[in-house]
């Protein structure tokens, strides 16, 4: 039953509008949700920054000792917190957190877009290899 | 190009119908062994029924963990099937080269730890719903549309961590020192408080206000008894009266979480634990603050979805350094702490089943390793414990028979996946290391000192601070030992040419003739080459040490530095399991269990390898990879 109320469930979503965007080069991961305010918008975007500022922030050390009990991610790797993305770099999971040159392997951005006529937030992750920027492909995205 | 869609959805709707599913659960630090802890006799016996229906189902036998034999390095090994070598978890915390020793590059149960992608990942990809419970490097989340609630000191989301609030006693807070804090850096988690006298309705009182993260919970401490003679022996909190060894009910609570400059409220729960007062008015009090939250959720819903149905969380017992081990009364603290993490591990593990269907279930709980390393079991129960003879048998016995009850527990929740699963379900029990006794501590820094390879002072406060200009040899946890002729100061670059090789072999041989002065034993089994150690112990080069200093069983390694540059130092802990060789101490062996489609029913004669668990089972889902170890062939039908 629950496989054919996901069937409807698409083919609904495919008739509605979405956000519109070339071809992605690159992995692309769009979420949407639908009936949100500006307002609230802002605060689901501000949780997530919240979440991946804490993620970088100067630590404790796992297994502390009297030496080894503070964790501290490189400037070179912090990420660019804008109002409307965060730049990080990721791992080969594509989670954030990479603070090392051998575990970095993407340059992600995690962004907004909010479409005030349809009330609908998108939240998009997008994965370029570390060397490229996956900030023209986020601009270039746009409210149908 | 709708209609492609409904054709491709058809397709996917019939092979999700015949898709296998996996729940895998993984309790922290439980050991199985053939001599002591003999977890499949003790099912056999019918302590363990659920144990008991996998083993008459499925495969079962013993499983080895990798070197340095903790959590983040085995979790990370089970879940890639390869060693540290190729995903990159050598230890906890981690150092590499370009970046100073005084600080820890890499945090080992971190996800972005890891340079290969985890079982749940590709699972993920593979099109499965997958589902996370307190597992060890899955934070900061790495699954886009499955389930993952909280990890362990992954550095993500707001922590509230229990805390014990201790009447005022300059003599205990100057011991007991940094140990009263969070990793011995962070908040703390034991404070010390004063009071005020007080009345509490007609009662004498003493009143206290217990502040911790942007809270204040105002507690008077009182005399129930109306008589002549003032006998403190109550606590009201929040309108509720706990005597010693009582809990409240949860009370709702707003916290404070600071990230940076922001200060963020978070709406919560805490429960009260008395668990000393004295009639001087001395008290213990302990607040344990629900472990899950929506920024240890994602997606963010799921924290009040748990909570709701399931209860506020109580993920695992005490903390590191473990603060339930001062006082005879902490004893039945932690055991009652335990046994409710234990049931809210067994009620969430039904809930998640139930409420969001995953195909794939990964749980973890901290509890047996909690117990198994903390003060009150383990030097009792293994022979190998120093403090094995100073109990007598009936002492001995309900020791075990409270090690037996967390057993118990543990089989409950696998009684909760097992009548869940069906006969697509491959069940798996497995876990990351053992744990043997604690006899001695060895403080590798104070021997660098004595040989004039370490320069530090203490300060003010008795805390170390190190010439790293002028010191060329250091211990950093776990197993590392950091080596440069000409100073360990700034960035580290790992070092060469002959004054670096004479100076390694001068500081082997130094760690290979180190001996106990009381017992003589000598606590260093090898210190390997940075060079040697993909060879010897699988570890990558990358992350680790000049030397890599493995112990024998009964001895742990710490960095503490001391004035007296003692070496060895009694514990009060009698549980451990870092830097130890696996395969030749069987304390630190772990149980294997797996039954379901392609499984058949038999029991392993020799113990695997971690790295064969996730080989078998990708086997089993008929998945082709490249790990290191192998498919256990004599398991499937």
């Amino acid at each position: 039953m629950k496989y054919w109320s996901s069937l409807l469930f698409l083919l609904i979503a495919c008739s509605l509008p979405w956000l519109v965007y070339d071809l992605p080069p690159h992995p692309l991961l769009v979420d949407s949700t639908e009936g949100i305010s500006a307002e609230d918008a802002r605060i689901l975007q501000e949780q997530t920054i919240t979440g991946i500022r804490a993620a970088y922030a100067n630590e404790l050390s796992p297994y502390p000792g009297q030496l080894s009990n503070e964790l501290e991610c490189s400037a070179e790797f912090q990420p660019v917190i804008t109002d409307e993305y965060v730049l990080a770099y990721s791992t080969i999971s594509k989670g954030v957190g990479a603070c090392t040159h051998d575990t970095a392997k993407y340059r992600t951005l995690i962004g907004w877009k909010y479409c005030e006529e349809l009330k609908t937030l998108y939240a998009i992750q997008y994965h370029t290899p570390k060397n490229e920027s996956p900030i023209p492909f986020f601009e270039s995205m746009r409210c149908p | 190009m709708k209609y492609a869609w409904v054709v491709l959805l058809l397709l996917l709707a019939c092979q999700q119908e015949q898709e296998t599913k996996v729940y895998w659960f993984v309790p922290d630090g439980m050991r199985a062994d053939p001599d002591v802890f003999t977890v499949f006799d003790w099912a056999e016996q019918g302590h363990l029924p659920n144990i008991k229906r996998m083993m008459g189902e499925g495969a079962y036998g013993y499983s080895i963990p990798t070197f340095p034999s903790h959590t983040p390095t085995n979790f990370a090994t089970l879940f890639t099937g390869v060693y540290p070598d190729k995903h990159g978890v050598a230890d906890g915390p981690m150092h590499v080269e370009g970046r100073p020793l005084n600080k820890v590059a890499v945090g080992g149960f971190s996800s972005a730890a890891k340079k290969v992608s985890p079982f749940w990942v590709t699972m993920e990809q593979d099109g499965k719903h997958v589902a996370l419970l307190s597992m060890p490097g899955s934070t900061p989340p790495e699954l886009n549309k499955g389930i993952t609630v909280r990890g362990r000191w992954g550095g993500w989301g707001a922590d509230f961590h229990a805390t014990i609030f201790q009447q005022e006693d300059n003599h205990t807070r100057y011991e007991r020192g940094r140990g009263s804090r969070l990793f011995f850096f962070g908040p703390p988690l034991t404070k010390y408080v004063n009071s005020t006298s007080a009345n509490w309705t007609t009662h004498k009182a003493e009143r206290t206000v217990l502040s911790q993260y942007g809270a204040n919970v105002e507690v008077y401490v009182f005399d129930s008894v109306d008589d002549e003679e003032t006998r403190f022996d109550r606590v009201s909190i929040h309108g509720q009266t706990l005597a010693e060894g009582e809990a409240s009910e949860w009370i709702p609570i707003t916290l404070t979480w600071q990230v940076g400059e922001s200060r963020i409220p978070v709406e919560t729960s805490f429960q009260a634990r008395v668990i000393k007062i004295d009639p001087s008015g001395w008290f213990r009090i302990r607040l344990f603050y629900n472990n899950i939250n929506e920024h240890l959720t994602k997606p963010t819903t799921t924290a009040s979805e748990l909570t709701h149905w399931v209860g506020p969380m109580v993920d695992f017992v005490d903390n590191f350094p473990p603060q339930l081990i001062f006082y005879p009364e902490d004893r039945q603290a932690f055991l009652d702490e335990a046994h409710a993490s234990l049931d809210w591990h067994r009620k969430a593990a039904g809930y998640m089943l139930d409420a969001y269907d995953p195909d794939v279930f990964i749980h973890d709980i901290y509890t047996p390793n909690q117990m198994l390393t903390s003060r009150w079991w383990m030097g009792y129960v293994d022979p190998k414990g120093v403090a094995y003879d100073t109990i007598n048998d009936q002492e001995r016995d309900q020791k075990w028979q409270e090690v037996l009850s967390m057993y118990k527990k543990l089989d409950d929740v696998v009684g909760e996946m097992y009548k869940r699963a069906d006969d697509n379900t491959i069940l798996v029990l497995s876990s990351d290391h053992g744990a043997v006794p604690l006899n001695k501590w060895v403080r590798l820094n104070n021997l660098f000192a004595q040989k004039g390879w370490l320069h530090f002072t203490l300060d003010e406060n008795g805390e170390p601070v190190i010439d790293w200009e002028r010191s060329t040899v250091v211990y950093l946890k776990m197993a590392h030992v950091y080596i440069h002729p000409d100073g360990l100061a700034g960035n580290w670059t790992r070092a060469s040419g002959p004054k670096y090789r004479k100076l390694r072999e001068e500081v082997r041989q130094a760690l290979l003739s180190l001996e106990d002065p009381f017992t003589k034993d000598r606590p260093v089994v090898a210190a390997y080459d940075w060079e040697r150690v993909p060879q010897y112990l699988s570890l990558p080069t990358d992350r680790v040490g000049d030397l890599v200093v493995v112990n024998e069983a009964g001895f742990g390694w710490n960095e503490e530095m001391s004035e007296d540059r003692k070496i060895f130092t009694t514990p009060l802990k009698t549980g451990y399991k870092q830097a130890i060789i696996a395969h030749h101490e069987p304390g630190m062996w772990t149980p294997f269990i797996i039954m379901g489609p392609g499984v058949r029913n038999t029991k392993l004669e020799k113990p695997i390898n971690h790295v064969d668990q996730y080989t078998t089972i990708m086997a089993l889902l008929n998945k082709s990879v490249a790990t290191d170890g192998r498919v256990l062939h004599e398991i499937l039908e």
